[in-house]
């Protein structure tokens, strides 16, 4: 090319011996280093789920918190009409929204992977 | 033994082990590259991080056939990071202490040469001199125009002839 000035050969020519020189670790054990580091990855549906579960309970909470129903702000001035309590299972708890709405949580058993199988 | 596509789409939906093959694959030419642009020492770490940040991202790769060329940029972008630091001290030493005649012999004077040159110089002067790419796929592993990579090359050329005279 006219607008190209060449840099003297020797100097490419250095450049591309020692451009091609191997790596110090071969790629098969690199591969190996790689692959050691890896964390499985989460797959693009569990992780929406995950963020729906989250999103669903940090409002039911808000809900609670500052809602209409809040305790603090509006007692509810009827009795409570909640049925007789149930046996819950040991991983459920039992939240009441209001006096007829029970919200059930269902606690993950400890060593399950969060989001569930991608 | 699946061929390099059929590697890139099971590595997407989750196998180590594909992904492994992947980068025996690529090591040697991502390590050449980085040495180039981030120098000897730091070359292969910086080629596994970036691999690391690959296997992150590759669910994200629409074109599965691209995947040497978006590895290459990923790494690329990687080399960049770690030369912020060293091109400081270099325009440093420039300032300090007037460049002598290197001797092409020693691999010491090259390297320190190629130090003198920004990295996208670097990286355009080592996929067409080493790699002996087309402008063209220097450009989409760089992720730059191919007119631009005729741009850093001509740069690269020119500071090079200068400093080889002794010049600079």
């Amino acid at each position: 090319m006219v607008d190209e000035p060449d840099t003297p050969d020797r100097l490419e020519q250095a450049f591309r011996e020692w451009g091609r020189r191997p790596p110090r670790v071969p790629a098969r054990q690199a591969a190996r280093q790689v692959v050691e580091r890896l964390r499985p990855r989460r797959g693009a549906v569990a992780t929406f789920r995950w963020a729906l579960a989250t999103a669903v309970a940090t409002l039911t909470v808000l809900a609670v918190l500052v809602g209409p129903h809040a305790p603090e702000h509006a007692p509810s001035p009827r009795p409570p009409t909640r049925q007789a309590p149930m046996p819950l299972p040991e991983n459920v708890v039992q939240w009441w929204l209001d006096a007829d709405t029970p919200v059930y949580f269902i606690l993950r058993p400890q060593g399950e992977p969060i989001g569930g199988a991608s | 033994m699946p061929g390099p596509l059929a590697l890139v789409r099971q590595a997407q939906d989750g196998s180590p082990e594909a992904f492994g093959r992947l980068v025996e694959i690529h090591w040697d030419r991502l390590v050449r590259l980085a040495r180039s642009v981030a120098g000897e020492l730091e070359a292969e770490d910086v080629v596994q991080d970036a691999l690391i940040a690959a296997w992150r991202s590759l669910p994200r790769l629409v074109q599965p056939e691209s995947f040497g060329s978006w590895v290459t940029r990923i790494v690329f972008r990687r080399c960049l990071k770690k030369t912020r630091w060293r091109r400081l001290r270099l325009a440093l030493e420039d300032a300090l202490f007037p460049a002598t005649r290197p001797d092409l012999d020693s691999e010491l004077a090259l390297q320190q040469l190629l130090a003198r040159l920004p990295p996208r110089q670097r990286a355009v002067l080592h996929l067409t001199v080493v790699e002996e790419l087309s402008d063209s796929e220097v450009g989409t592993a760089l992720g730059i125009a191919p007119g631009s990579v005729r741009a850093h090359r001509l740069r690269a050329r020119r500071t090079l002839a200068r400093l080889v005279q002794g010049e600079a």
